[in-house]
């Protein structure tokens, strides 16, 4: 009986190792993932603060907050949309060429495959942002965005979000 | 009989624990050193993206204007120009990976050494283990160029391995990214 019961123990013990070995496997597969989104993100990030602030902005001279697109219509026209086909884009990137400010990106998907990791997608948001209160979305026009790039994965990565801000 | 056969089943019972025992030992153990190996080439992975995101972001700085950047641009070697210190001189850097031979002591037969060379100093080992290197470049459209003098971005992968096998397999870490140089 005592011989039965310590079998049972062990039993338990081994299949609680088991699920530490499997669980560790994915452990690096998560870590993988977290890499991979953080060195996408910062890659997207940088690519939309090297575009210009708004449509609308000028080379030269004073602009009213006014002047640029209204928080309701921030994205792509017509054609900066359908130049990114099939969507959601993926390497090589169509946006560099297509979107040339920074609010084009708003609602933009990007999807990541790598060798390791299939999936991997970033989804942009871009707000206006109070000139008092950079972390307040406002739904008028100002001279700061908030670029917020939303990156997830199915199986080994829950949202995580990296943002900056870009200004006229 | 009775006797007898309750000490067999007795000892094959101890012998079952004892196996299990043992078993889940060895299983703990070697996790335990997979995971260690793993860390130890993701850090090497990590130094190495470091250097490399270092010196990318220095491409094209302070280099007259219509100079190419590019002087390599090689799906695993890549040489570039740029004012790595900020001090009116132009720098020449260049990554390449050594011969397999290298680092035939190792049981990995594909992990190499990435070098790191400065100008005309002598090669740097930026990392040992990598086993594979592999660079993409894209002109200001975002479509793949080989033309050095388009080259607006680039996608690095770069796969790391420990040097023994474990549980069949090397440790084996990844960095991807695409790169934009501010100064392209």
């Amino acid at each position: 009986m005592l011989s039965a019961a310590t079998l049972v123990v062990l039993a338990a013990l081994v299949l609680n190792a088991n699920r530490l070995i499997v669980e560790g496997e994915k452990d690096i597969l998560k870590g993988e993932a977290f890499d991979l989104a953080v060195n996408h993100a910062q890659a997207l990030l940088a690519e939309i603060g090297r575009k210009k602030f708004d449509a609308a902005t000028a080379d030269s001279g004073y602009q009213a907050p006014s002047e640029f697109t209204p928080a309701g219509s921030l994205g792509p026209d017509g054609p900066e949309a359908s130049a990114i086909s099939p969507w959601p884009d993926r390497m090589p990137f169509r946006s560099i060429a297509a979107y040339d400010d920074a609010d084009d990106y708003n609602g933009y998907e990007r999807i990541i495959n790598t060798d390791l990791l299939n999936d991997l997608s970033l989804w942009v948001e871009v707000t206006y942002v109070s000139d008092t209160n950079p972390d307040l979305a406002v739904s008028t026009q100002t001279y700061f965005k908030r670029v917020t790039v939303l990156a997830r994965h199915p199986s080994y990565l829950n949202a995580i979000s990296f943002s900056t801000l870009v200004t006229n | 009989m009775g006797v007898i056969l309750d000490l067999a089943a007795s000892m094959a019972v101890r012998g079952a624990i004892v196996y299990i025992v043992l078993t889940m030992n060895i299983s703990l153990n070697q996790l335990l050193y997979e995971k260690a190996q793993y860390a130890i080439v993701k850090q090497t992975a990590a130094t190495v993206a470091d250097i490399f995101q270092n010196d990318i972001r220095s491409i094209g700085y302070n280099i007259p204007q219509g100079t190419s950047s590019f002087l390599v641009a090689d799906s695993n070697r890549i040489k570039f120009i740029g004012d790595l210190d900020n001090d009116l001189a132009i720098d020449t850097v260049e990554y390449y990976l050594g011969p397999l031979s290298e680092m035939a002591s190792t049981p990995n037969p594909d992990d190499r050494i990435l070098y790191r060379r400065r100008n005309s100093s002598a090669p740097f080992e930026a990392g040992h283990g990598v086993t594979r290197l592999f660079m993409q470049y894209y002109d200001g459209g975002g479509s793949l160029t080989s033309t050095l003098a388009d080259i607006r971005s680039l996608s690095v992968k770069l796969i790391m391995q420990g040097a023994t096998q474990i549980n069949g397999y090397y440790p084996t870490t990844f960095w991807e990214t695409f790169l934009l140089p501010s100064n392209l």
